[in-house]
């Protein structure tokens, strides 16, 4: 049968890795050639690259490392951020992505996937979604106000405490002792509220041709809690094609979880780039825990 | 490389990524050239044939380039040829991926080996056989069966078994038991290896000759992906 995959994200600004904590408090961790090649040697399934340059002009420096980085990485490379037309699409494919995220720009412009996807195929197309739950109750108001101060730039200290407050919310909500009213879709890097249903988006970006969702919850995002294990079943649920579950890795059991809950695919950032794990010590757990996965 | 032949890879102009085969076989020292003219493959003596995006729109782009006859002719003419994707699934006979300009049920292919080429189809299966959901693209690193006491040269120094990485949602139905007999007559030593996903497909052929073709992507299949293009170098 096939293997579930890990997917180390790296994410890159003007040409170097950079991992956000919920989308705030950057900080630098390396070379994204070097570290690509590190993972790929390590047993990564899979490689993701967002782009998260401000300026059109610096995205040179991405189309470089993606060369660079096909040169000597011979696993599939997915690249997204601030992709916006379906020429954006074919300068990612020409400098060596295999697949190309979308996220903001799909939003704006539905049609964009289903023009990349007659362009290039299904395969290549990846509709990346940033959502998050919407308010519902006491507790997860609570948890929406802290996720509003944190994007205003809260310290570390501060975000424990928000953390701990997401965890607890998505353990009410999975014990079913707060109702849920969704998920919405949010763009700009997790700025911006669509007022989008991230389970309708989802649906009509495979009908439009996306090949592979990668969907990240901005609840669980850097809190290092799991993934949110009901959105990534809710999503798997409603649509057929694979869906990679990002945000909220903690440790190997997270992986599991979520891999079990349905996704095809977890994506790893800081525990990886911080050394916390291996991908050599999730495989093996997983493995124990009769996940399949590529050794 | 005990090979110093150029690798001719057919560019037939469908919008696919050419650069990872390209990158994978200059990292093993080999050198490649792109050709979408018939005259220019006719004289290759090693050829690779990848495609991407639909077979309707690979099989429009090889009729008007002209490439039908210098394809069927030089995948049986003894020199080293390996399809990849749905550059091997050309090869077949049919396959039921149309597109928007074509809007065919049944598309012909190549026709080099007589099976058709289908759509994943799990709506037969009972849901309770099934464990998870199964996803359409088959997407991922899945492993790949040789016949026991296969001698296929390009999965030498290959564990049989290993894991290659695969995109796709049509494929070869069925195993080497359903091969019919006149593709036994056509090629005597022909062998296929298969992968599961829940049920058996064709996910290599081999002529029992030089010919070739892996449903999966060995140019993203890690170190075993990049030994099989060892492999092919060294024919």
């Amino acid at each position: 049968m096939i293997s579930k995959r890990i997917i180390p994200c790296l994410d890159v600004d003007k040409g170097q890795v950079v991992k956000g904590v919920n989308f705030v408090n950057i900080q630098k961790a390396g070379d994204p050639v070097e570290l690509a090649r590190k993972y790929y040697e390590m047993g990564a399934d899979e490689l993701c690259f967002l782009d998260i340059t401000a300026s059109h002009e610096d995205r040179k420096a991405t189309y470089e490392i993606i060369k660079t980085t096909a040169k000597e990485v011979f696993i599939p490379l997915t690249v997204g951020g601030g992709v916006s037309s379906v020429k954006d699409v074919e300068n990612l494919l020409h400098a060596g992505a295999d697949k190309v995220g979308m996220n903001s720009g799909a939003v704006r412009n539905p049609t964009l996937i289903s023009e990349a996807a007659d362009n290039f195929g299904s395969q290549c197309i990846v509709l990346a979604v940033d959502v998050k739950r919407r308010p519902s109750s006491p507790e997860s108001q609570t948890s929406q106000r802290f996720s509003d101060t944190r994007r205003e730039g809260l310290g570390k200290t501060e975000l424990t405490g928000a953390s701990m407050s997401i965890s607890q919310n998505l353990n009410n909500t999975v014990d079913g002792s707060s109702s849920l009213l969704g998920w919405d879709v949010y763009v700009k890097g997790g700025r911006e509220c669509t007022g989008l249903d991230a389970l309708e988006w989802i649906k009509e970006a495979e009908q439009r041709g996306a090949g592979e969702i990668l969907l990240t919850s901005m609840d669980a995002d850097g809190s290092k809690a799991g993934y949110d294990i009901e959105l990534t079943r809710a999503v798997c649920d409603a649509v057929q094609i694979p869906v990679i579950a990002s945000g909220g890795a903690g440790n190997a059991d997270h992986v599991i979880d979520v891999l079990k809950a349905g996704a095809d695919a977890a994506l790893l950032a800081s525990i990886l780039h911080y050394g916390e794990t291996t991908i050599e010590a999730i495989k093996e757990k997983m493995h124990q825990a009769s996940v399949r996965t590529r050794v | 490389m005990t090979s110093s032949k150029e690798i001719c890879i057919i560019d037939y102009q469908g919008g696919g990524n050419l650069f990872s085969l390209e990158n994978s076989f200059q990292y093993l020292g080999a050198k490649t050239f792109r050709s979408s003219h018939a005259e220019e493959i006719e004289k290759a003596d090693k050829i690779i044939f990848p495609g991407v995006g639909s077979f309707a729109n690979a099989m429009r782009q090889i009729h008007k380039l002209g490439l039908a006859d210098v394809i069927t002719q030089k995948s049986q003419s003894g020199i080293p040829f390996l399809g990849i994707c749905v550059g091997m699934q050309v090869l077949f006979a049919s396959s039921s991926e149309s597109s928007k300009e074509d809007n065919l049920d049944i598309v012909d292919g190549l026709n080099v080996f007589e099976m058709p080429i289908r759509k994943f189809d799990f709506l037969k299966i009972k849901q309770a056989e099934i464990s998870e959901k199964v996803k359409i693209p088959h997407m991922g690193w899945n492993q790949v069966t040789l016949n026991e006491n296969s001698v296929n040269p390009l999965f030498k120094d290959i564990p049989n078994g290993s894991d290659f990485y695969f995109v796709h949602s049509y494929r070869a139905h069925g195993k080497d038991a359903d091969i019919s007999e006149s593709m036994r007559k056509r090629f005597p030593k022909l062998e296929v290896a298969q992968t599961n996903y829940i049920e058996d497909f064709v996910s290599h052929i081999w002529n029992g000759e030089n010919l070739f073709a892996c449903q999966f992507h060995p140019e993203k299949s890690s170190e075993t992906g990049l030994q099989l293009l060892k492999n092919f170098v060294a024919l």
